[in-house]
């Protein structure tokens, strides 16, 4: 890759997602769960490099597991984003008629709730926990996602390929599948990576909220709420390094997401 | 145009029916009632004949489809209905939507501000050294979340400088404008901060994408100056984008300004409403989430509007 | 139009106008600026549950008998009260030259009104339990009410000094709304409400209680307690009520921000429900309360603001904890009385917590997971939100609850709701034996205080030993005053009608 914000993002992601994978191994420096009260709020130092919390937690075994909740939340709710409102965008824009009218309504109905309200709804009613935090987030993204899958099939499907691809006879799953798909990931793939940083900042503002992961299990966002906001003023650790680790993720995701766009943007290609 | 802008105007109604039925059956779904809410522990004291005068008293006692409809009817008419803590609802989203639009406004000022230009200056310089460390900057804006951001600026102030513009006593524009821009400059800058990043994202992008029309091309052969290419083609094209965005954030901060508001104690809308979904007053919340609603799809209707004067290829005369 | 240049010269001269003018002027002259993180939930008296109304409305109304700074019993409205020889008749001698706020004379036509309309059913009064043994009420003279009897009542004198026993003005009851009508005879007059915002109060220069040195009050909701802290740093606010200890202990030692801290009869605990298995077993609720730590708990959850408590709060009942059934921790015993119970590969307790509701709860219940691991009780937190929480504890659908529960003045109203047969909570709380029954039915009406206070120590006993809940360590409540705030003197009772006696230094 020619692009060095890119890489950059690149480096700093993959960097991320090792220490995620680390901390959900639970390969940590202590347990991330396991409290020594003794040593509440003990600064950084030796035997905590991060600092502890009230519970004399390992700040930085804390940040390894949060670090693979926070990502799982971000990943897997722009994934369900994606498949979801991508193929709602594409039945859309490919059927068009009454097919479209329906589905885009409903996804302007979604669009203008407003979305913290809306995923504070929906965790009300499912109840804390990782995975519904996830589909709250999820579903708030989702229209986003089917107008940005929309639009390129409007497109496409008046391109001369597609047209072609119909007289020979093909049906209109193998013409989405084979021609239209490959050909709006580029979009996609943009989208994708502003939503994860976008994800991973609701996340901790729901956190701010009391919602997020059971209790106990950290998320960068769980590490700047509740009791530790609170404390901040007199151990400011328990602050400061799940603000750097949330900065980074945000930092690397869209570093990630600009370079990849001007990859894949076939009107950049081979320019500069 | 007219026939655009009635079109519109028209799908305004399914959406807001939408958002009605969805909002109404999702707050009656969560556990707990405004009883519950108010009274606490103690709501399980009260005996069945004083439960039901509870009841009645919150406009409860109704079976779900009856109260839809009797609010909606009212609706139709322009009563909302009226809260047993805040008076008739209309009145009260009234009274705290402009502070929350005055402080979206302020936001997204801060946010172009910042963000503008240093993504032109990041497209211009596209790859370089300038371009990596302008970009950086603005991101971490955007990525330190805003509740970190508003409560390190709160302790600064308070510690730091012995001062803290709103305790508690938010003025009106109207009554002190001195003292709301005062109050709201720093709210302003907490949120405005996490949104310059996608303005500058936004600005750089289009900017290199215009670079790259072929006008801009056919005016760079015809030998105008370079100044003058980006002054003229360039910012002017690029600054679409930048406007579709601001209605979609413009939305965001309507309704999510609430960590904002709640940390700087700005009465605003997104506090309301976070608040009363804590006392389940379900006609309150029914009432802000189409208030917000409305606002947003009428400044996405603007933003489009806007955008058909800013931009000369785009037209809406027969088409959405 | 879209000028990006007039948006940024716009910016810019706010930001110009912000920075160089930041001292705010609180030119409030005699009136006290005072902050508190949540609103009363309304303004009728007889209805309200929360601290947070009881706290506004202890300033406007006031009952016939009131608490002094110790927590005892002191005239208000009544002068003096007395009991009958068979105590079916409570005397009470109203106080004379008192008005309302709407200049309104207090009679004993107002008193007769006021607790009509709690044991009228259509109010909705919750605490209307309380009241259930007055059958009638007398006025022989416009100063004196006479309140019949169907037993003796002991516990209902503090029962009458609660908020909600408070004196409405007999007009508002029978042509007002008292919800919206808010006329009491109490220090200070409502100006204005504006519900999570702002309430203005005026001092009742009336008052039958003495002058008051200030103007009025202005309070303020801050949602966040470290904005209030923030504000009184920046000395925009006066007197400020704060709720985290966390945050209290803040400003330790600190001069421009002082920190009272309060006592409270509140409880910090976990409720059990023996009903659920394996909870049954006795051995199983007796290890739980073997292996926590409850110094520990207190020590980190609450930075060490409270005091360890068993069943009874109040100083004049409380037992010493050491007389306690196992408040030392003992792992060793919990694992023998685990084993005993054929569980020594221990069971799953879940405990079920509400956000922020006390702000120290989620930390207790982290606490006492880690501690009941070491005995192989694995602990399920479920975090829910507060109405969420009422509601499936009100439907009893728990296993374990971390609680903050109000204390009383007297054990029986305390505890009558949920151990005794036929109580309203009894199947909230999970447990009940005929000890316990016995010893509560002896307690209501036992009017020898020796004899009462041996049946309470015996009650207290039997429920630290059949440990249906756990009790952990009783709350502070604190205010944040700067130091130009003088005479404020609450003593252990948290009311804010003490404010009456609080004077502005310039």
């Amino acid at each position: 890759m020619r692009n060095r914000s890119g890489l950059i993002g690149a480096i700093i992601a993959s960097a991320l997602v090792v220490v995620a994978i680390l901390g959900a191994l639970e390969i940590t420096p202590y347990p991330y769960w396991q409290q020594h009260r003794l040593d509440s709020l003990e600064p950084p130092g030796d035997r905590y490099p991060l600092g502890a919390d009230l519970f004399g937690r390992d700040i930085a075994s804390r940040l390894m597991r949060g670090a693979s909740n926070s990502l799982y939340v971000s990943l897997l709710s722009v994934c369900f984003a994606t498949a979801v409102g991508a193929t709602i965008g594409i039945l859309a824009g490919y059927f068009g008629g009454r097919t479209d009218i329906l589905l885009m309504r409903l996804m302007d109905i979604i669009f203008a709730f407003p979305g913290l309200l809306l995923a504070l709804l929906i965790v009300a009613l499912l109840g804390r926990g990782l995975n519904n935090t996830l589909l709250a987030i999820g579903i708030v993204y989702t229209p986003i996602f089917a107008r940005v899958a929309r639009g390129p099939v409007l497109a496409l499907k008046e391109t001369e390929f597609v047209l072609a691809a119909r007289v020979t006879g093909a049906g209109p799953w193998h013409i989405l599948l084979r021609h239209i798909l490959p050909n709006m990931t580029a979009p996609l793939i943009v989208q994708i990576s502003l939503g994860l940083s976008w994800a991973l900042l609701t996340e901790s503002g729901l956190s701010f909220l009391g919602l997020g992961p059971e209790v106990g299990e950290p998320s960068w966002g769980v590490m700047l709420s509740g009791e530790n906001r609170a404390l901040a003023e007199r151990a400011p650790w328990l602050l400061f390094y799940p603000s750097i680790a949330i900065m980074l993720g945000v930092l690397s995701f869209n570093l990630l997401g600009d370079g990849l766009r001007d990859v894949l943007d076939p009107k950049l290609r081979g320019n500069t | 145009m007219t026939r655009y802008l009635i079109h519109r105007l028209l799908t305004f109604i399914p959406t807001l029916f939408g958002i009605s039925i969805l909002v109404f059956g999702a707050v009656r779904l969560i556990p707990g009632d405004q009883i519950m809410a108010a009274l606490g522990t103690e709501a399980g004291m009260l005996t069945d004949k004083q439960r039901e005068a509870m009841e009645v008293y919150y406009g409860l006692d109704q079976p779900p489809i009856i109260q839809y409809f009797r609010w909606l009817g009212n609706l139709l008419q322009g009563d909302m209905g009226i809260s047993t803590r805040h008076g008739p609802i209309l009145a009260a989203i009234l009274k705290r939507l402009p502070l929350t639009i005055e402080l979206a406004v302020l936001s997204l000022s801060v946010a172009l501000l910042i963000g503008i230009p240093i993504g032109i200056l990041s497209a211009l310089k596209h790859n370089s050294f300038l371009d990596l460390a302008g970009r950086i900057f603005a991101m971490i804006g955007l990525a330190v979340p805003s509740f970190v951001l508003g409560a390190i600026l709160i302790y600064v102030l308070s510690v730091g400088f012995g001062t803290l513009p709103n305790s508690g006593n938010y003025t009106d524009f109207i009554d002190d404008p001195l003292l709301n821009l005062r109050q709201l400059a720093f709210p302003a800058i907490t949120l405005g901060t996490s949104f310059a990043a996608s303005v500058m994202r936004m600005t750089r992008s289009s900017v290199l994408e215009v670079r790259r029309e072929s006008y801009v091309q056919t005016a760079r052969s015809k030998g105008l100056a370079a100044n003058l290419i980006t002054r003229r083609h360039i910012l002017r094209n690029a600054l679409i984008p930048v406007t579709t965005l601001i209605g979609i954030e413009f939305g965001y901060l309507l309704g999510g300004a609430f960590i904002v508001e709640h940390l700087f104690s700005l009465p605003g809308i997104g506090r309301f409403a976070v608040f009363s979904i804590s006392q389940r007053e379900y006609a309150l919340i029914q009432g802000i989430t189409l208030f917000v609603a409305l606002t947003f799809i009428c400044m996405n209707l603007l933003v489009d509007l806007i955008y058909v004067a800013l931009d000369p290829r785009i037209s809406y005369r027969d088409h959405n | 139009m879209f000028h990006p240049k007039r948006n940024i010269l716009i910016l810019l001269v706010c930001l110009l106008l912000a920075l160089p003018a930041l001292t705010l002027a609180d030119g409030h002259g005699n009136t006290l600026i005072m902050a508190r993180a949540v609103d009363a939930t309304g303004l009728d008296p007889h209805t309200q549950t929360a601290f947070a109304s009881f706290a506004l409305l202890g300033m406007i109304y006031e009952p016939l008998i009131t608490l002094d700074r110790d927590l005892n019993l002191t005239p208000a409205l009544a002068e003096s009260w007395s009991f009958s020889e068979d105590g079916l008749a409570l005397t009470m001698n109203l106080r004379s030259g008192v008005t309302f706020h709407d200049g309104s004379a207090f009679d004993a036509e107002d008193v007769i009104a006021s607790y009509e309309r709690i044991l009228d059913e259509e109010t909705g009064s919750a605490a209307r339990t309380n009241y259930l043994s007055i059958v009638s009420m007398d006025a022989p003279d416009e100063h004196t009410v006479v309140f019949n009897l169907d037993k003796p009542d002991v516990p209902l004198l503090s029962a009458m000094s609660t908020i909600n026993a408070s004196i409405l003005s007999s007009d508002v009851i029978s042509m007002g709304d008292p919800a919206v009508d808010i006329i009491g005879t109490g220090p200070f007059a409502l100006d204005s409400w504006v519900a999570d915002e702002t309430t203005q109060l005026s001092a009742n220069e009336a008052w039958w209680g003495g002058e008051i040195a200030i103007d009025g009050i202005e309070i303020r909701i801050i949602p966040e307690e470290t904005s209030i802290i923030a504000a009184m740093r920046a000395g925009n606010v006066h007197f400020a009520m704060i709720n985290d200890p966390l945050v209290a202990t803040l400003v330790e030692g600190e001069d421009d921000v002082q920190i009272t801290t309060i006592p409270t009869l509140s409880y910090n605990g976990i409720q059990l429900r023996a009903a659920r298995e394996p909870l049954e077993h006795l051995e199983a609720r007796q290890a739980i309360s073997c292996a926590i730590n409850r110094q520990e708990i207190l020590d980190t959850a609450s930075l060490g603001q409270g005091i360890i408590t068993g069943p009874l709060t109040m100083a004049s009942y409380a037992l010493p904890v050491s007389e306690l059934f196992c408040y030392e921790q003992d792992v060793e015993k919990a694992r023998e009385l685990l084993a005993a119970a054929g569980l020594q590969d221990g069971f799953t307790l879940d405990i079920m917590v509400a956000v922020a509701e006390p702000p120290t709860a989620l930390s207790i219940a982290q606490i006492v997971q880690s501690q009941l691991a070491e005995v192989n009780i694995t602990v399920e937190i479920e975090s829910l939100e507060f109405s969420t929480y009422v509601d499936r504890w009100l439907a009893a659908d728990f296993m374990g609850a971390v609680v903050l529960n109000s204390g009383f003045t007297d054990p029986y109203p305390m505890y009558a709701r949920y151990w005794q047969e036929g109580a309203i909570f009894q199947d909230v709380a999970g447990y009940l034996d005929d000890t316990l029954d016995g010893l509560m039915k002896a307690g209501q009406i036992e009017t020898d205080p020796d004899v009462r206070y041996e049946i309470f120590r015996q009650f207290q006993l039997h429920l630290a030993e059949t440990v249906p809940w756990i009790w952990l360590y009783t709350n502070f409540t604190y205010t944040a005053q700067l130091p130009s705030v003088m005479g404020w003197n609450p003593g252990s009772n948290r009311s804010l009608k003490f404010l009456a006696d609080v004077s502005l230094s310039s």
